[in-house]
């Protein structure tokens, strides 16, 4: 006789929107997961992966039990002999290395799980400052950079302001798949219709994306290229207006000077586009007096990141967009209230690199991800402690990755289900998945609203899981390191879970206990906040020109201009797909493929639906050949996060971008050919 | 607003929309599915999805289609709700984009 079913609310923790979903549970089998109607911000928004938290929950290849590495394989242990065992190689690594030779990967595993990341970074202090690594330096640091660069603070995040925009303009950037990039966005379709109805909205993308779709225009530039289009609409504002500014700048006549000459035929033929797309694109943003602009991966991850983040704070400066209704907002904290005191001026993001790359500089306290592998082969690093990250499938070159991982002495995952990466662990320690776990939307910022949610857990933690921040805790205590008094003992304590969330909100703009029974709290925010303002009057006005980046500019723009007329070989892009959550939710199904255009395609002998060998000077792979006329000629699009067709066989640790560290995954020339059947 | 289902959807019934629906607001009928206008959150997830493009936003609607929209307000009363979808029928793909369905829908 089945189960009577039991729906219990909770949030998704896939990605930080943290939409409110309905559990269906029969026993503790999770038969159904929908949208909360009843969630005041998502308001029943659920997407595909967050309707796969079942699926992902009870995946076949769970781990319920720690495993530790004997003889060759991987062993379940109890948790105390796998933390005496790793706590005592650590200590041996520290005793003969120092501290520096343990590295640290704060991955979206635990980066998702507050308390756990919480203890996390607690444990990394309390070695000093050994390497860490994050997705931040494969993901984008050109949004950091143009932040500190421009705005005097590392932490400035521009969220398009959706209810008024009436003139988005999306640079490589898909919130219909992705919710926006860090910027918070529930149900887009809703908000990008509606900013077309006002006003416009054009997307400029060398794909024909689901949010082209709902855009007023689309423009298919060459990747890493947008910059081009953007360094023309700025010298043209300048030049001829709109110009408008809300808040005191410096430096613009010596940006104007930097883009001196950059006219329309020069960005046409750089960025491949057509002289009237962008005569159309000025005349709409002259029409609307200004423009927002939200860039995504598609800017970050290429060779022009940072010049193109940088123009697309220009043009939002110069047009009287940013802390202005319509325009953009500056999420002002819940956790840490940061209109509550004076901010201060950090405008020197960088920090100390890895040794093995001496060109490359750290950006705020991370080292490049691409220098793990030599920091390893080098013996730098000896011991790795990975909080939930899928490495091989998300570092570049996984050809010198997966060979670097076994040389580690210590190999450490926090992981929940088995993959490539857990497979070459010296230690796997499953902890409680999200729903398994009480939490907070712990990545305030991130969210698109001043506001925090909880969620008790809704199920009993599989197997031997245990909480992160215990098993974390358990592992100092056992290497001597110094264990904050306000952490329990034991996660079996009921309420310890909750005890430790609370310490994470001792300085929010509500208390936990509020915060628990009301299960979401919203504050009304400033807007235009004045503390923006006020940080911006401090900073003597938004830094239009930083010499970093117009050095930066001038020699990319010296290259492009010298290879106007040279044919270009067909590079890749990278994209998210709608089914699938980067390196994780491959049960989904979608499809390792290449998007090619025919003419590409037909070019090269390939044939809708068949398989393709994609060869870059790295490695190879397979994917299965997406004949589509919607991306444009030139280019291919290849997805991240697949197992076999692994896309970080065609990276490279030595294609980064030097100011910042950043891999690059868009614009990557490739080689294509069919393989026979 | 919401989104509508239109006439392709009859005797194609393909159901790949229904899988993505966060609100679960598709009806079934016999050989066509609808969209419950009361519980649609207008999020777009389903238009994509449906490989006979029968889904479109009630203000895309063309002249042609507008009585689409009242007829999934109906129908929507009355038939019972779909949460997963299921493989296509062998006929799904024989009656993609014909003409003049209208007229075979079953209520």
């Amino acid at each position: 006789m089945s189960q009577p079913t039991v729906s219990k609310r909770s949030i998704c923790r896939i990605c930080t929107n943290q939409c409110g979903v309905v559990i269906d549970l029969e026993g503790d089998q999770i038969v159904k997961v929908k949208g909360d109607a009843s969630h005041p911000l998502s308001k029943g928004y659920t997407c595909p992966k967050g309707r796969a938290l079942g699926a992902a929950h009870q995946h076949p290849a769970a781990i319920r039990r720690p495993l530790i590495r004997r003889n060759g394989s991987l062993v379940p242990v109890d948790w105390n002999e796998c933390l005496d065992d790793l706590a005592g190689r650590l200590r041996r690594v520290i005793d003969t290395h120092g501290p520096n030779a343990v590295g640290f990967y704060f991955g979206s595993g635990l980066g998702m799980d507050a308390s756990g990341y919480r203890m996390g970074d607690t444990f990394y202090k309390s070695l000093g400052a050994p390497p860490r690594f994050s997705p931040l330096t494969i993901d984008g640091t050109a949004k950091v950079l143009a932040s500190s660069l421009i705005g005097g603070f590392p932490g400035l995040n521009p969220k398009t302001d959706n209810d008024n925009v009436d003139m988005l303009l999306y640079v490589g950037v898909n919130p219909m798949v992705s919710h926006g990039h860090n910027t918070g966005m529930f149900n887009p379709a809703v908000h990008i219709r509606a900013a077309a109805k006002r006003g416009a909205v054009w997307t400029i993308d060398p794909l024909f994306t689901e949010t082209a779709r709902y855009s007023t225009r689309h423009i298919a530039p060459y990747p890493g290229k947008d910059y081009a289009i953007l360094a023309w609409l700025t010298r043209e504002i300048l030049d001829g207006g709109p110009l408008n500014l809300a808040q005191p700048v410096h430096g613009i006549e010596e940006l104007r000077t930097a883009l001196a000459g950059f006219d329309r035929a020069k960005a046409a033929a750089i960025a491949g586009v057509s002289e009237s797309e962008l005569d159309d694109l000025l005349a709409a943003i002259r029409k609307a007096g200004h423009v927002v602009i939200e860039t995504g991966t598609g800017v970050t991850m290429s060779s022009s990141a940072n010049v193109t983040q940088w123009l697309s704070w220009a043009l939002m400066i110069l047009t009287g967009m940013m802390n202005r209704k319509g325009g953009v907002w500056f999420h002002p904290g819940f956790l840490i209230q940061f209109d509550s005191f004076e901010l201060p001026i950090i405008d020197n993001p960088f920090s100390p690199g890895a040794p093995t790359m001496p060109d490359v500089s750290g950006i705020i306290g991370d080292w490049p991800c691409a220098a793990l592998p030599g920091e390893i082969a080098a013996g730098n690093i000896r011991a790795l402690v990975n909080f939930g990250g899928s490495i091989i499938r998300s570092f570049p070159d996984a050809n010198v990755m997966a060979p670097a991982l076994q040389g580690l002495e210590v190999n450490a995952n926090f992981e929940i289900v088995e993959n490539e990466t857990t497979a070459l662990s010296t230690h796997v320690l499953p902890t409680k998945d999200q729903i398994e776990r009480p939490d907070i939307s712990f990545w305030d910022t991130l969210c698109g609203s001043l506001s925090m949610t909880y969620s008790p857990a809704v199920v009993e933690p599989m197997g031997e899981r245990r909480s992160a921040w215990w098993a974390i805790s358990q592992l100092m205590k056992r290497m001597e390191l110094p264990v904050p008094e306000h952490v329990p003992g034991d996660d079996k304590i009921p309420g310890a879970d909750d005890a430790m969330l609370a310490t994470i909100m001792a300085g929010a703009r509500c208390g936990f206990d509020e915060l628990q029974a009301a299960r979401h709290v919203t504050k009304p925010m400033e807007f235009p906040g004045r503390w923006v303002d006020q940080h911006i009057e401090r900073f003597g006005g938004w830094r239009l020109a930083p010499p970093a980046l117009l050095a930066f500019f001038a020699q990319t723009r010296t290259a492009d201009e010298a290879a106007i007329g040279e044919t270009r070989p067909l590079c890749y892009t990278s994209r998210r797909q709608r089914r699938k959550l980067n390196a994780s939710l491959s049960f989904l199904g979608s499809p390792a493929d290449i998007i090619l255009h025919p003419e590409d395609a037909a070019a090269n002998g390939i044939s809708h639906g068949q398989k393709v060998r994609v060869r870059t000077s790295r490695g190879e792979i397979l994917l299965t050949a997406n004949v589509d006329a919607g991306i444009r000629r030139g280019v291919a699009s290849i997805p991240h996060g697949h197992e076999i067709a692994n896309v970080n066989y065609l990276t490279s640790t030595e294609r980064v971008d030097k100011m910042t560290g950043m891999v690059l995954y868009t614009g990557v020339p490739i080689e294509v050919e069919p393989v026979a059947a | 607003m919401t989104f509508v289902v239109t006439e392709n959807c009859i005797k194609c019934k393909y159901t790949d929309c229904v899988s993505v629906c966060p609100v679960d607001c598709f009806r079934e009928g016999p050989n066509f599915l609808v969209i419950d206008p009361d519980r649609c959150t207008d999020c777009a997830l389903c238009e994509p999805e449906c490989p006979a493009r029968a889904i479109v936003a009630a203000e895309d609607l063309t002249a042609d289609q507008a009585h689409f929209l009242a007829l999934n307000a109906d129908l929507a009363g009355i038939w019972p709700p779909i949460s997963a979808s299921r493989p296509p029928t062998p006929e799904s793909k024989d009656w993609d984009g014909k003409s003049g369905k209208f007229s075979l829908l079953e209520r």
